[in-house]
C-alpha cells in the first residue's frame, strides 16, 4: 500500500511541471491551430540555454535562470516571427505550418546535438536531499518543481479568468475571425500567445533539466505527453489541461503498481485513443454545435 | 518530320548513353577485383560519438594493414543505419551498390534486421560493439562472427561472484528494453538463481522514459540486498541516481556501461558502485590510445578499441584467403582464438566471442577498486 500511495504522490508531483507543458502546448494550439512540434524544440533548447550560461559562462544559478527564461521567450517569438505568421500570411493549411513546425524541431535538435553532443549533460551535480514521511519520500526538486510550476500554472489560469487582455487570448480560440473584426492587433496578440507559451514550457524544460539532465533528443517524449494531456482533460477548458496532466502523470506512475516499467510509454498512448474514441472532447471538453466546429 | 528528327536524336542519345551505362554495369567487377570492398553498417544519432570512435578504429586498422601488406588494396564504405531498424536496411541495401565483399556491422539494435540480409547474401559480416549472442548462436550457415565480451558470460561471472562474496539473499534486476540488457540480466538472474539467490523484481525501462522513478521505487519497496542495472544512455544513468539519492543500503550492481565517459558524468555520486568491465591489457590499450589521438587528435573511447579488433580480425581472415567473400569467412570461422587490442579473445564454434572480465568498485572521483580478476 505504501508503494502505491508513493506511486501516487510521484505521479501527482510530475503532474504539475506536465500541466505547465500542457499549457505551452495547449495555448498555441486552440488559440493559433498549430500542432506546436516546435514546443519539443523549446523544451530543449531552454535546458541547454540554461546548461552553456553555467557551464561555459560559469554563470550561477541564480543570475542564469532569469536569463535563459528570456532567451526562451525570445526565441518563442523568433518561432511566430520567422515560422509561423508567414505561414498565417500565406493562409497556409494547418498540416504545412504544422510540417514547418516539425522542421523547426528536426533543426534545433540537430544543432544542439552539433554543439553540444549527444551525451546526457547534467546541469546539477549534487544528489538532491530527500524528505521522509510516514515512509513516503520526495526530493528537494520535486517539491521546487510542484510548487513552481503550480504557481505558474495557477496564476497564469488566474489572469485568463480576470484580465481583460488574456480574456482576448482565450477568446481568439473561440472566434480567431473576430479579432480583427473588432480592431484588436492580431499579429501582436499572437505574439504575445508564443511568448507565453514559450515561458510556461521553458519553467519545466529549466527543473526537468536540473533533474534529471539533459539530452537532444528527449522533446518528442514530453511534447507527446504534454499534448496528451490536453486532449485528456479537453481543450475548451483552462483548467482541464491541468487536471488532464495531473491524470495522465499519474496513471503513468501508478502502471507501474499493476505491470512491468516498460508499459508507461503505452499508457500515455492508450489514453489518447480511448479519449479520442469515447470523448473526442475530453473529459471536461464542451460539446459544440456543428457551426461552431 | 521534324517529330522524325527529334525522335530519331532522342533514341540515338538513348541509346549511346544506356549502352555505356550497360558496359559499365557488366565490366564493373573486372575493374574492381584487385580492390576488396569492405561495408560498414554504422550508426551517428544520439550515439554518434560511439559510432565515430568505432568507425575511426576500423580506419585506423585498416591504414595499419594497408601499410604491412601493400598487394592487398582495401576500400571502406561507411552507411549510417542510425542504430535503428528501418535505417539498417536502407544502409546495408545501399552498401550492396558497391560490390561489397565483406561487412562490418555496428551495435546490438541493427543486426537483427540485418541477419537474413546477410544469409542471403553470403557476406561474411563482423559484429562490432555487440554484446549480445543471441545473434550468432542461431548463425546457421555461419556467416556473423562476433568479435566483443560476451554480455551473458560476463553478467553470469559477475553475478556468480557478487553473490558468493557479499552474502547476498536476494536481488533484484533492472533492464532497458533492449537486445543487450535484457541478454544481461537473464544471465545475472538465471547465475543468481543458481546460487540459491531470490530475484524479488525483473524490472525493464526504455529510453524515451521521462520518468523513471515509478520503476526505481518499485524496486526499491521490497528492499533487495543488491539490485542489478543493465543498459545505458539517460534512462540508465537517471535509474543509477535515483538509486544513489534514495539512500538505498544494499549493493549497486552495474554492468560494463558504467565505465562510459557518458555514465560517469552524467552521475551524481559515483562512489560505491560494483560493476564489471572487460580486462583489457593495459601497456596495449596505451600504445593504441598513443596512436589514435596522433591520427584523429582526440581521445578514443574504448568503443575505437573494439572497432579496431573487429577490423584487425577480418584483415586476418582476408589476408589468409583468397579474397572471396566465401574464402573470407571460411577463414573467419577457423579463428577460436585472437589477439586484440582489448585482450585475448576466445570464439567458440557457434561463432560466440568472449573476452576476460575484472569486477571493481567506483570511487568518489572516478577511479576504481579492482575486486577481482575472472581471466
Amino acid at each position: 500500500m505504501t508503494l502505491l500511495l508513493q506511486l501516487f504522490i510521484n505521479g501527482l508531483v510530475q503532474g504539475m511541471p506536465l500541466a505547465c507543458l500542457a499549457v505551452g502546448f495547449g495555448l498555441v494550439y486552440r488559440s493559433l491551430k498549430i500542432f506546436h512540434l516546435a514546443m519539443g524544440a523549446q523544451f530543449i533548447l531552454t535546458g541547454y540555454i540554461l546548461y552553456a550560461l553555467m557551464d561555459w559562462f560559469g554563470m550561477n544559478l541564480i543570475t542564469a535562470v532569469p536569463l535563459t527564461l528570456v532567451l526562451a521567450v525570445l526565441f518563442g517569438a523568433l518561432i511566430e516571427k520567422a515560422v509561423y505568421l508567414p505561414f498565417f500570411k500565406k493562409k497556409s493549411s494547418a498540416g504545412v505550418t504544422m510540417i514547418a513546425s516539425l522542421g523547426v524541431m528536426i533543426i534545433v535538435e540537430n544543432v544542439i546535438a552539433l554543439i553540444f553532443g549527444n551525451n546526457v549533460k547534467s546541469i546539477s551535480t549534487d544528489l538532491e536531499p530527500i524528505y521522509m514521511w510516514h515512509g513516503l519520500k520526495v526530493t528537494r526538486i520535486q517539491l521546487i518543481q510542484f510548487l513552481i510550476c503550480g504557481v505558474c500554472f495557477g496564476g497564469l489560469g488566474y489572469l485568463i479568468q480576470r484580465s481583460k487582455w488574456f480574456k482576448v487570448i482565450w477568446a481568439m480560440g473561440d472566434q480567431p475571425k473576430l479579432v480583427p473584426v473588432m480592431g484588436l492587433p492580431l499579429n501582436t496578440i499572437r505574439l504575445v500567445i508564443m511568448c507565453l507559451a514559450a515561458f510556461m514550457v521553458a519553467v519545466p524544460s529549466v527543473l526537468i533539466g536540473y533533474d534529471v539532465g539533459l539530452e537532444p533528443h528527449t522533446g518528442m517524449s514530453y511534447l507527446l505527453t504534454a499534448s496528451v494531456a490536453v486532449f485528456f482533460g479537453g481543450l475548451d477548458k483552462y483548467w482541464a489541461w491541468g487536471i488532464g496532466a495531473i491524470c495522465v502523470a499519474i496513471l503513468q506512475s501508478v502502471v507501474v503498481w499493476l505491470f512491468s516499467g516498460e508499459w508507461i510509454s503505452l499508457v500515455t498512448f492508450a489514453i489518447l485513443v480511448f479519449v479520442l474514441l469515447f470523448k473526442p472532447n475530453g473529459l471536461f471538453g464542451v460539446r459544440k454545435r456543428m457551426e461552431e466546429e | 518530320m521534324k517529330k522524325l528528327i527529334w525522335t530519331l536524336v532522342i533514341l540515338v542519345v538513348v541509346g549511346v548513353f544506356g549502352g555505356r551505362a550497360w558496359w559499365l554495369y557488366q565490366h564493373r567487377d573486372n575493374n574492381q577485383k584487385d580492390t576488396l570492398n569492405i561495408g560498414i553498417v554504422t550508426f551517428r544519432g544520439a550515439f554518434a560519438k560511439m559510432g565515430q570512435d568505432v568507425d575511426n578504429g576500423i580506419i585506423l586498422a585498416n591504414e595499419q594493414f594497408s601499410k604491412s601488406h601493400p598487394d592487398i588494396k582495401i576500400k571502406l564504405h561507411f552507411e549510417d543505419g542510425k542504430g535503428v531498424a528501418k535505417d539498417a536496411v536502407s544502409a546495408f541495401n545501399k552498401l550492396m551498390m558497391h560490390d561489397i565483399d565483406a561487412l562490418i556491422v555496428t551495435g546490438d539494435n541493427m543486426v537483427p534486421v540485418v541477419a537474413p540480409l546477410i544469409a542471403q547474401h553470403k557476406l561474411p559480416a563482423i559484429l562490432t560493439i555487440v554484446g549480445s549472442d543471441d545473434f550468432v548462436k542461431h548463425n546457421s550457415p555461419r556467416y556473423m562472427h562476433k568479435n566483443n565480451f560476451s554480455i551473458g558470460k560476463s553478467a553470469g561471472q559477475f553475478a556468480d561472484w557478487v553473490v558468493k562474496n557479499n552474502n547476498i539473499k536476494t536481488i533484484s534486476v533492472l533492464a532497458q528494453h533492449t537486445v543487450y540488457a535484457l541478454e544481461g540480466v537473464k544471465a545475472f538472474s538465471d547465475a543468481a538463481k543458481e546460487n540459491g539467490v531470490s530475484v524479488l523484481k525483473e524490472e525493464k525501462f526504455r529510453e524515451t522514459d521521462t520518468d523513471v522513478r515509478p520503476v526505481v521505487e518499485k524496486v526499491l519497496a521490497d528492499n533487495p540486498d543488491a539490485i542489478f542495472v543493465c543498459g545505458y544512455g539517460k534512462a540508465y544513468i537517471n535509474i543509477l541516481n535515483r538509486l544513489k539519492e534514495s539512500h538505498y543500503k544494499g549493493l549497486i550492481l552495474v554492468d560494463k556501461g558504467m565505465l562510459n565517459p557518458e555514465t560517469l558524468d552524467g552521475l551524481k555520486e559515483k562512489s560505491g558502485f560494483v560493476f564489471f568491465d572487460v580486462l583489457a591489457p593495459q601497456d596495449k590499450i596505451k600504445a593504441f590510445n598513443e596512436v589514435f589521438e596522433k591520427r584523429f587528435k582526440e581521445v578514443p573511447s574504448s568503443y575505437a578499441q573494439d572497432g579496431y579488433a573487429s577490423m584487425a580480425m577480418l584483415l586476418e581472415g582476408i589476408s589468409k584467403s583468397d579474397k572471396t567473400p566465401e574464402g573470407i569467412n571460411n577463414e573467419l570461422k577457423k579463428i577460436t582464438t585472437i589477439d586484440t587490442v582489448r585482450g585475448r579473445m576466445d570464439i567458440d564454434s557457434n561463432g560466440v566471442s568472449s573476452l576476460p572480465i575484472f569486477i571493481g568498485k567506483l570511487k568518489a572521483d572516478g577511479t576504481y577498486d579492482v575486486l577481482y580478476v575472472k581471466e
